[in-house]
C-alpha cells in the first residue's frame, strides 16, 4: 500500500492505492486552506502539514493519524530580536539524530526540532549571516526550500535558498560557507555575475548512498556537484533535455547516479515544453538524459512546482508528480510507464510519498 | 478586500472570559521579547501591545436561557447598531444559536450584553472563533485592541500567531473594528467597547 501527502490550495488530500494500481483518496484535511508541504517522518511515523491560511498566514501542524486530529506546532516562529515573520513554511525535512527535524520557510531561514517537530528554533547562525542584506527574493520570495541532511552525520547539511544559493554547514548549523562555485546565473549580464549573490537554486537533492553527490534543478541550468556541494558541474546543456529550467528534482536514494527532472519550457513560459508531459531520467550522473513520458499526457500545458515530485524509495523506484492543474502521475517502475493516479484536484502544490 | 458580512452577525454564539492563569497578568508572548526590533511596523505593533497588563479576567455571570432577551442584547449593543444591514439576520442567527447551543453560551452571553462586567470584549468569528474553544465573545484585559489580543492569546495560547504575526504585527487579510469603524492596534479601548476580530474575504 502506498500513501501520498498532496498538498493543494484547497487541502491536503490523503491518497492510498497499491504501487501502480488505483488510488482513492483516504482523507481531506485542512479543507479549504492552501496546504504548501506535507510530509512524514519515517522514523517517528509523524505527519506534517505545512498550512496557509489565507487570513491567517502560516502555520505548521502535526498528526499521527492524518484522517484524526492535527495540533500545531510550537513554530516555526522567528524570535522577537529577529525582527521577522514566517511567511511560508517550504518544506520539513528529518534529520540525523533521535527527534532532529529541520525546516524551511520565507524568508529565507532554518529552523531546527529536537522533539520530533512538536517545538522548533531559528538555526541563528544561517539567520545572521553578514552577507543576508545582499540577498534578493526570486518569483516566489526569499526562500528556503530544499534542505539535504548528510546520512550519519548529524553536523553536515547543505541547504538551497531562492535566490542566495548554497550554504553548508558542518557544525550543525553555527557557522556556513557558500557553495556556488561552477554555477552560472545566466539571467544577469555577464559582467554583472562575478559578484552577484544571486544564485536562484530551484531544488536541490542529496544522493543519500553518496553524500558527495548532489543535483540541482537551477534557474537556467542543470548541475551536479561530486564534492558535497563546493562546486558544481552544468549537467544540463546539450545531453537530451527541452529545456534546463524547471523546479522538480528526484534522486534516486539507491543509486547516486541516478536522478530525474521535469523540465518547463522556460522562466517566461513555466509549462511542459511543446505541450508534452515527460520527465527525463538519467542514469549516467547527467552525461544523458532519456524522455519518459509513456502514460503521461500529451497535448498538455502542465506545471508542475518546486515540491510536487517525489519517490518511494522502493525497488523498482516509485515515482509520482502533481500538477497545478489538478493532476497526479504515478509510475510503479522508475518511470518507465505511467498513469494518472488522481485527477480533477485542486492546484498541487506538493507531493511527499509518506 | 471585502469584509466578511457573516462577521458581526456571528459572534454571539457564545462568550467567557479570559481565565486568570498568568501569574504575569495575562501578558502574552508577544511581550515578553528580548529586545526592540528596528522596524517601525513591528515597533509600534509592539507599542500597542505594551497596554496588557494587570487588568483581571472575571468569570462571566449567568443568565436566563431565553432567545428574546439574547435577540434584545444583541440589538442594544452599540456595534451591532453600527451594522444595522446585519442586525435583522443577527437576530436570526442568534436565535438558532441559542437552540443549538444549549443553555449555557448564548445566556451567558446575553447577560453580558445587559449587565456585563468592566472589560473590553472582543467578538470573534470563524476560524479565529474555533480556535478559541467555539467562544464568540470573551472578555479581555488592555488597554488598546493590541493588548486586547495579546491578553487573549495568553489565555488561548491556540491563536497565537493567527491574529498577529509572532513580531504582533496584524495579519494582512485580519480586520479589527470597534463600533463598527476599522481600528489600528493602538487603538484606545474602553472597558466597555467590544472589538470585533473579522476576517477578509480573501483568496482564490
Amino acid at each position: 500500500m502506498t500513501e501520498l501527502l498532496v498538498g493543494t490550495k484547497k487541502g491536503l488530500m490523503v491518497l492510498r492505492g497499491g504501487r501502480g494500481g488505483p488510488f482513492e483518496l483516504a482523507a481531506r484535511a485542512f479543507p479549504g486552506e492552501a496546504v504548501e508541504f506535507a510530509t512524514r517522518d519515517r522514523r517517528s511515523g509523524r505527519y506534517f502539514a505545512a498550512v496557509t491560511h489565507a487570513q491567517f498566514g502560516p502555520h505548521l501542524f502535526y498528526a499521527d493519524d492524518p484522517r484524526k486530529r492535527w495540533e500545531e506546532a510550537e513554530g516555526p516562529a522567528f524570535p522577537r530580536a529577529a525582527n521577522a515573520a514566517v511567511e511560508r513554511i517550504w518544506v520539513v525535512e528529518p534529520g540525523v539524530g533521535d527527534g532532529v527535524l529541520w525546516c524551511g520557510v520565507a524568508p529565507a531561514a532554518l529552523f531546527r526540532s529536537d522533539d520530533g517537530g512538536t517545538s522548533w528554533a531559528l538555526v541563528e547562525g544561517l539567520w545572521n549571516l553578514s552577507e543576508r542584506p545582499k540577498w534578493e527574493p526570486g518569483a516566489g520570495g526569499l526562500c528556503l526550500h530544499s534542505i539535504c541532511p548528510w546520512p550519519g552525520e548529524a553536523n553536515r547539511l547543505g541547504v538551497g535558498i531562492s535566490s542566495a544559493g548554497v550554504w553548508l554547514t558542518e557544525d550543525a548549523g553555527r557557522s556556513w560557507r557558500r557553495g556556488v562555485r561552477g554555477l552560472v546565473p545566466r539571467y544577469l549580464p555577464e559582467e554583472a555575475r562575478q559578484d552577484t549573490h544571486a544564485y536562484c537554486v530551484h531544488n536541490m537533492q542529496r544522493a543519500p548512498r553518496q553524500p558527495r553527490t548532489l543535483y540541482m534543478q537551477f534557474h537556467g541550468g542543470v548541475y551536479r556537484s561530486d564534492d558535497a556541494g563546493e562546486s558544481w558541474n552544468d549537467i544540463g546543456s546539450d545531453r537530451g533535455l527541452p529545456s534546463d529550467f524547471g523546479f522538480p528534482l528526484v534522486v534516486d536514494p539507491s543509486d547516486p547516479d541516478r536522478a530525474f527532472v521535469i523540465p518547463l519550457k522556460a522562466d517566461a513560459d513555466r509549462v511542459t515544453p511543446d505541450g508534452s508531459v515527460r520527465v527525463y531520467e538519467t542514469r549516467d550522473r547527467g552525461t544523458t538524459w532519456t524522455a519518459r513520458a509513456d502514460g503521461l499526457p500529451q497535448s498538455a500545458y502542465l506545471t508542475v512546482l518546486r515540491q510536487a515530485f517525489c519517490s518511494d524509495g522502493g525497488a523498482p523506484l516509485g515515482l509520482y508528480f502533481g500538477a497545478t492543474s489538478g493532476e497526479v502521475f504515478g509510475s510503479a517502475d522508475g518511470g518507465r510507464t505511467w498513469s494518472t493516479v488522481a485527477s480533477r484536484l485542486p492546484p498541487v502544490a506538493s507531493v511527499r510519498c509518506a | 478586500m471585502a469584509i466578511s458580512a457573516g462577521g458581526p452577525a456571528r459572534s454571539t454564539g457564545s462568550m467567557a472570559t479570559c481565565p486568570r492563569a498568568q501569574p504575569d497578568g495575562g501578558q502574552s508572548r508577544a511581550l515578553q521579547g528580548e529586545q526592540d526590533g528596528q522596524d517601525g511596523k513591528h515597533q509600534a505593533a509592539r507599542q500597542a501591545l505594551s497596554g496588557v497588563g494587570g487588568e483581571l479576567a472575571r468569570t462571566a455571570p449567568s443568565a436566563g436561557t431565553s432567545s428574546e432577551r439574547v435577540a434584545a442584547a444583541c440589538s442594544k449593543r452599540p456595534a451591532a447598531r453600527a451594522w444595522a444591514g446585519y442586525r435583522s439576520s443577527e437576530l436570526l442567527w442568534a436565535t438558532r444559536a441559542a437552540r443549538a447551543d444549549g443553555a449555557q453560551k448564548m445566556p451567558s452571553r446575553a447577560s453580558h450584553a445587559l449587565g456585563r462586567s468592566a472589560m473590553p470584549r472582543m467578538i470573534l468569528t470563524g476560524l479565529i472563533r474555533e480556535r478559541a474553544g467555539g467562544l464568540g465573545a470573551i472578555d479581555v484585559g488592555g488597554a488598546t485592541a493590541g493588548a486586547a489580543i495579546a491578553s487573549l492569546e495568553a489565555s488561548y495560547p491556540a491563536l497565537r500567531g493567527w491574529i498577529v504575526d509572532e513580531q504582533g504585527v496584524l495579519r494582512r487579510h485580519v480586520r479589527l473594528f470597534v463600533g463598527g469603524e476599522a481600528v489600528a492596534l493602538d487603538r484606545a479601548l474602553a472597558r466597555s467597547e467590544e472589538l470585533f476580530v473579522v476576517a477578509a474575504i480573501s483568496g482564490g
